[in-house]
């Protein structure tokens, strides 16, 4: 029996807007449809983004059980912000992805990280597997496109943009641990993603 | 802040690698630069690509809780922008003498009808701040937008920032001599007691005068009435709703202007 859907299940996940913008489309739909209320679209729309927002919250907040609570939570504002989603004003991954990322920084820049970090680190072993999170990657086209498109960056460029995006830090405390001036920090994670923007031809 | 360097703030703005008044200013700026509306959004778009390096299945408990989550919220109405929506057209007001007839009413519909287009059309592309969340908070109108004085003071030459910090919550004063005026910018402050608000006080001599009330949520900005330049600090203190002409001491906190 051969299932009949836009884009076949499992390659979401893996495909970016920029070089699948049917995927998109579909996400933008599936985003429309969950504004409705529509509990099923939500769920099409998890099983399709899921690993490329867990996995990007679990690369920054880093401790397993505090990454899914922060995945949850943006899934429930995405649920709930649905319907504010403007395909004019970017695509539906960024979009998704901007939650996440916005949702992640705010747990690891509290006070709540902070006490169960220390707790957490002293209970048990490193929880994340980032072996196997590097493995997964490595399967997707898109994660080698991207991994090209960093290449091009400066070490400089690339070191400040990843310790932003990834870490967390504010481009005050990236330029305090690399002993930039102020507002080198900030210029450099700028001219990181133009660069990153323009390698990958994305366009708004 | 000036211009310029609000300009390169759209790599750390789309990153989330700006601080809770650093947010604040560039909102503030954004609303009317539609060149950095577009850079942020494309740089957004190029960040979001990174996550296709780290791509982690997630396990199959997290999923039926979300879902489980799900059903119990209601998902928000696409949101009108409503600070810089036009006042009603005045003709367009039901008043005693307003025609009651059906070819009257039809008329009123049809005068009435340019402004809900607007509407509509406003809700369709707005997007806003909502529980500390990463909404644009811009208007999509942005030709003939002006400065309100909350933004004035962010954008001001010479602001001066003073911040604080109780427990996980941050408060920082950004203020204006020149103007005047200052504006705090809350973050992760947790809700008053039932009934109760917070009170923004400034000190004038040995005087704590009324300075407004916090609305409710985590994350604010709201500008101080008053004159902050003749200021010695902001106090924040916790009042029965409506707030209280004399503060309620202790306070909550205390941000000298030193």
């Amino acid at each position: 029996m051969v299932h009949m859907t836009l884009v076949p299940e499992g390659e979401l996940a893996s495909t970016s807007g920029t070089s699948v913008p049917s995927v998109n489309t579909h996400l933008a739909e599936l985003l429309k449809a969950c504004s409705l209320g529509e509990e099923d679209a939500f769920a099409t729309l998890y099983d399709a983004t899921a690993a490329r927002l867990f996995g990007l919250v679990l690369r920054t907040v880093r401790d397993r059980a505090q990454a899914e609570e922060v995945t949850q939570d943006a899934y429930l504002d995405i649920w709930r912000n649905s319907s504010r989603f403007d395909p004019d004003r970017g695509s539906a991954m960024s979009w998704l992805m901007t939650i996440g990322h916005r949702k992640a920084v705010d747990r690891v820049r509290s006070a709540e990280a902070t006490r169960r970090r220390d707790t957490a680190y002293e209970a048990r072993e490193q929880a994340a597997p980032f072996d196997q999170t590097v493995e997964e990657a490595h399967r997707n086209l898109d994660s080698q496109r991207v991994r090209r498109a960093l290449d091009t960056l400066t070490q400089n460029q690339r070191g400040a943009l990843e310790l932003a995006y990834f870490g967390g830090y504010t481009h005050h405390e990236v330029a305090t641990m690399l002993g930039l001036p102020l507002g080198t920090a900030k210029t450099r994670i700028r001219d990181g993603l133009i660069r990153l923007r323009d390698t990958l031809g994305l366009e708004i | 802040m000036n211009t310029d360097e609000i300009h390169g703030l759209t790599g750390a703005y789309a990153v989330d690698a700006v601080d809770d008044v650093e947010r604040a200013q560039f909102e503030a700026h954004v609303a009317g630069c539609a060149e950095c509306r577009a850079e942020v959004a494309s740089l957004r778009a190029a960040a979001s690509e990174l996550t296709s390096t780290t791509v982690m299945t997630p396990p199959a408990s997290l999923r039926a809780s979300v879902l489980r989550s799900i059903s119990s919220v209601r998902p928000l109405p696409p949101e009108v922008w409503s600070e810089e929506a036009p006042a009603p057209d005045p003709v367009t007001l039901v008043t005693p003498s307003a025609p009651t007839s059906l070819e009257s009413k039809r008329a009123e519909r049809a005068r009435r009808a340019p402004v809900a287009q607007w509407l509509a059309g406003v809700a369709a592309a707005a997007v806003l701040a909502t529980g500390g969340l990463v909404w644009h908070p811009w208007s999509p109108d942005t030709g003939t937008l002006r400065l309100t004085a909350t933004q004035q003071v962010l954008q001001a030459n010479d602001a001066q920032r003073f911040k604080t910090k109780v427990g996980d919550a941050t408060a920082t004063i950004v203020r204006s001599p020149g103007l005047k005026k200052a504006v705090i910018v809350t973050a992760n402050m947790p809700a008053p007691p039932d009934g109760k608000v917070y009170e923004l006080w400034l000190q004038q001599g040995q005087t704590m005068v009324r300075a407004g009330l916090m609305p409710t949520g985590q994350a604010n900005t709201v500008l101080l009435d008053g004159d902050a330049a003749s200021a010695h600090a902001v106090g924040i203190t916790v009042e029965p709703a409506g707030g209280s002409d004399t503060p309620t001491l202790p306070p909550v906190a205390v941000i000298a202007f030193a």
